[in-house]
């Protein structure tokens, strides 16, 4: 039997995510939806990402592409699988992730897929301090 | 413009924070979740990093395209065919991005640093290589 879909009910971009240890409790430090940059392209050496399921029960193979605005993918995260119980759970990841390339200004998105189904994306604005 | 980021800024005193007698939270870093983007460059230097004539693998970033540059000792055909075979799962896995994919023959006993500057250094034999 295939796994349910998953709800996505919470998905932050950010410098870093620490969990603590005992409680499991997942923190999420300097949030944020957009980058000025003086200079393109360019990498951005560290970019963290905590994402919050629900309604998920089974095994999923987790996948995200960063895109921009033309579909276009840039680079690709993959190789995380969960496994959740039951639907009680609502379980939650943070994954630290290196070297975002990042060619020009404009608009991206970071898209999940689950068991290579996409389920939903999520913004990122680039901008160009220059143009500001 | 600052005044507004100022609203939002909130000053914690981590001495007035702490319960006396309480003890400090530890926090770990999720570092097994911690990974690369992976990009065509990194997409080839794990197929063929393997090989030991291959001596270096970058990309260079541009605005509208990514140059991937290998370097290798020789070029036997067993490792152009399988350099031209990742470059094909390339295109299929980084849909409408444009790149492209050059291959320099430079012998071993010719230094490669003018050639081997580049935005992502994905694989360097001169780093990654056992020491005996």
């Amino acid at each position: 039997m295939l796994p349910v879909e998953p709800s996505i009910i919470s998905f932050l971009i950010s410098d870093m995510v620490i969990q603590e240890k005992g409680t499991n409790k997942w923190s999420a430090i300097g949030i944020f939806d957009k980058i000025i940059a003086i200079q393109f392209p360019f990498v951005q050496p560290r970019v963290a990402l905590y994402i919050r399921l629900s309604d998920a029960e089974g095994d999923y193979d987790i996948r995200i592409e960063f895109c921009d605005d033309n579909d276009c993918i840039l680079a690709i995260f993959e190789g995380i699988r969960l496994s959740i119980p039951s639907r009680l759970h609502n379980p939650d990841l943070g994954i630290t992730t290196l070297n975002l390339p990042i060619q020009k200004p404009g608009k991206f998105y970071f898209k999940l897929f689950f068991n290579g189904k996409f389920a939903k994306d999520f913004p990122l604005i680039v901008e160009d301090y220059s143009k500001r | 413009m600052l005044s507004k980021i100022d609203d939002n800024v909130t000053l914690i005193d981590p001495q007035k924070e702490l319960d006396k007698g309480a003890e400090k939270a530890e926090v770990y870093q999720p570092i097994l979740l911690e990974a690369q983007w992976q990009t065509p460059g990194l997409y080839l230097a794990q197929k063929v990093a393997g090989n030991p004539l291959v001596r270096f693998v970058g990309e260079n970033l541009q605005t509208d395209f990514i140059q991937v540059i290998i370097i290798v000792d020789d070029d036997p055909e067993d490792l152009v065919d399988s350099i031209f075979s990742a470059e094909q799962e390339m295109y299929n896995k980084f849909k409408k991005l444009r790149f492209d994919v050059r291959l320099r023959v430079i012998p071993v006993k010719e230094s490669i640093e003018i050639v081997k500057k580049a935005t992502i250094r994905n694989y360097d034999r001169d780093i990654f290589k056992p020491k005996l």
